[in-house]
């Protein structure tokens, strides 16, 4: 069965997108694991990254998947060119698109048709929202095709993120160590508590860890970061590697940059060094590797 | 010098938190539901049965042959409403089930189901339990799930909370009458005041338990008012509630049978021939009396014994309360 890691907390600017992105190429560049990303986040950033998103002519400020490269206007007379994570909530077919790195394929975000889905209130059409990703992350060829399938989420506790919860195998909780961030963990252990209420004993959720992110060596964030260790029940699940606060972290999302990854810098750089500690940590304990 | 800060989580916040991941341990898994076939369904052969009606009654109809016909169709009628609201809004409160090699054995949940065939499903929404569950998780589940019901009689609540405390003293090694209102509230989840409640009626004389038995007295306050009333109040007030008295007139009516007891024996008497160090207390009272000046007529200490000693002591009271003393 393919992993399916998501990483969310309701707090925006926690690193989730950072965090899904290196987590994605570490388990595709140096695990050579077949990586499937999800982005769910109407924001769309974590796409951009990885294939050239185009404005939403029709949706202000919205960015929509390009013509996906496979896309052949003779022949797909049914399909507009154009897949993103979204078509599954409306019963469409998702088709992933390649990215520079092998191993690794992406579905992007679209925002409008995202922030629609998002939006649903209605409890009927709500239930057809939280379980879509789950089934399509269940299809036979998804799960052929991949050994890990990734989700971004969105900075709620929406349909969406609700939907990434009913789909995912493993959860992974990114947060600075201050005080509106350890109440997004909060919330993000609620979520994670009434999934697991609701799942059979042969298929939970698993709660990889509470990752401290954007760390700095100052008292605050020391002393939350020791409050949360020492806190019983809670100790065990923060991760042992801090991920800090380093220019290098801004840098590879700047389109052009070289190098573009953590994981193309030199072994011993401490950038990478600290990273790929925590990335092995989170898919030793998703591959069950100890 | 500046005081150096110090942070750390507010201790609601980490509590809470604390909370929430022992809960998600502690309940990983319970609330699953999942759809069943009907037919993969079966009863628990230890579990007594509620109804008379069978899976197949539903499903076939039920045969005029059928000695118990006539109740099985009143049954039947009553699972009728039940059935058009699953038809209607779906099963809202799953069964629970667990699993038994290729079946399912139902630990709670017979009208649902039956309600369900009759409603022509052939899938019912269930709780799945993996493995089987011991006999205290059994009972206290069927408590659960029983306790949402409204229609489930006092007597049958009060007989569903004997099986947990039976099996629950059994484990324990120790006599029901020692298991605390606390401990029951612990394992039902009901409040320490109804577990209270519970194990006074428990422990009530056979009249109150027929009328129980006989829904005369139908509400559990009710049935503990009558419980801590003395033994020869309980029939009086077992009539009331049977001629539909609340809890109010019961309590009012209690006052006058004690105020109508004073010319009798008081009601307290037997417990006034326990001894205060070593003393008898009517004498202790009697003595003070004198003391006081209260008792004219003279009273002579330690002369007195046994039922004279009572009557005697009946007789001062008697006046006292005349005010002929």
């Amino acid at each position: 069965m393919a992993k399916v890691l998501v990483c969310a907390t309701n707090k925006g600017g926690e690193g989730k997108t950072t965090t899904s992105i290196n987590l994605a190429e570490y388990a595709s560049l140096v695990l050579k694991k077949r990586v499937l990303l999800i982005d769910l986040d109407p924001q769309a950033n974590l796409s951009g990254r990885y294939i050239p998103m185009d404005y939403d002519p029709t949706y202000k400020s919205g960015k929509i998947p390009p013509i996906h490269p496979d896309y052949d206007v003779k022949q797909d007379d049914q399909w507009d060119g154009r897949s993103s994570i979204a078509n599954i909530f409306y019963g469409e077919e998702a088709v992933p698109y390649p990215t520079s790195i092998d191993q690794l394929e992406l579905l992007p975000s679209h925002s409008q048709k995202l922030l629609e889905a998002e939006a649903v209130t209605k409890n009927e059409v709500l239930e057809k929202v939280h379980m879509q990703l789950k089934y399509f992350v269940e299809l036979p060829e998804l799960q052929k095709s991949y050994d890990l399938v990734i989700i971004d989420t969105p900075p709620s506790k929406g349909p969406l993120t609700i939907a990434a919860i009913k789909a995912a195998t493993h959860l992974i909780i990114p947060a600075q160590m201050e005080q509106f961030s350890i109440e997004g963990i909060y919330g993000m252990l609620q979520l994670w508590k009434q999934e697991s209420y609701k799942r059979p004993k042969t298929a939970p959720i698993t709660l990889v860890g509470i990752l401290p992110n954007k760390y700095r060596d100052i008292n605050l964030h020391k002393e939350f970061l020791d409050s949360l260790r020492q806190m019983p029940g809670i100790g065990n699940y923060v991760l042992p590697n801090p991920i800090k606060v380093r220019a290098v972290y801004s840098e590879i999302l700047v389109e052009g940059a070289r190098p573009k990854s953590i994981f193309e810098l030199k072994e011993t750089h401490v950038a990478r060094e600290e990273c790929e500690a925590t990335c092995r940590e989170i898919l030793n304990k998703v591959f069950d590797h100890g | 010098m500046a005081k150096r800060k110090s942070f750390s989580i507010n201790s609601s916040l980490s509590r809470s938190m604390e909370e929430t991941v022992q809960a998600a341990h502690d309940f990983s898994g319970q609330l699953f539901v999942e759809m069943v076939p009907i037919d993969r369904l079966e009863l628990d052969p230890e579990n007594p049965r509620e109804l008379h009606l069978s899976f197949d009654d539903v499903r076939q109809g039920i045969h005029e042959n059928d000695p118990l016909a006539e109740k099985k169709k009143e049954e039947l009628l009553k699972l009728e409403s039940l059935s058009k609201s699953i038809l209607a809004q779906g099963l809202i409160n799953p069964i629970v089930v667990y699993k038994c090699q290729e079946k399912y054995r139902l630990i709670a949940g017979e009208r649902r189901t039956l309600a369900t065939i009759l409603a022509g499903q052939a899938h019912i929404q269930a709780r799945i339990f993996e493995d089987k569950p011991t006999p205290l998780n059994r009972v206290i589940l069927q408590w659960m799930e029983n306790n949402e019901r409204e229609d489930l009689s006092l007597w049958e609540r009060v007989n569903n909370i004997r099986s947990i405390l039976n099996i629950y003293s059994k484990q324990h090694e120790q006599a029901i009458e020692r298991v605390t209102a606390a401990e029951l509230s612990d394992l039902t989840g009901m409040s320490v005041s109804q577990s209270a409640q519970y194990r006074l009626i428990l422990q009530c004389n056979d009249a109150l338990f027929e009328a129980i038995k006989e829904n005369k007295v139908s509400n559990l306050d009710k049935a503990a008012f009558i419980v801590k009333a003395s033994l020869k109040d309980q029939d009086a007030l077992i009539s009331l509630c049977s001629q539909g008295a609340s809890l109010k007139d019961l309590k009012a009516a209690t006052n006058k049978l004690f105020i109508q007891k004073s010319d009798s024996t008081p009601a307290t008497l037997k417990d006034l021939s326990a001894t205060v160090r070593g003393e008898n207390t009517m004498r202790v009272i009697l003595r003070a009396l004198m003391k006081e000046g209260v008792l004219t007529d003279a009273y002579a200490d330690g002369k007195l014994e046994g039922k004279a000693l009572v009557r005697y002591f009946q007789d001062a009271m008697n006046s006292i309360e005349k005010g002929t003393a």
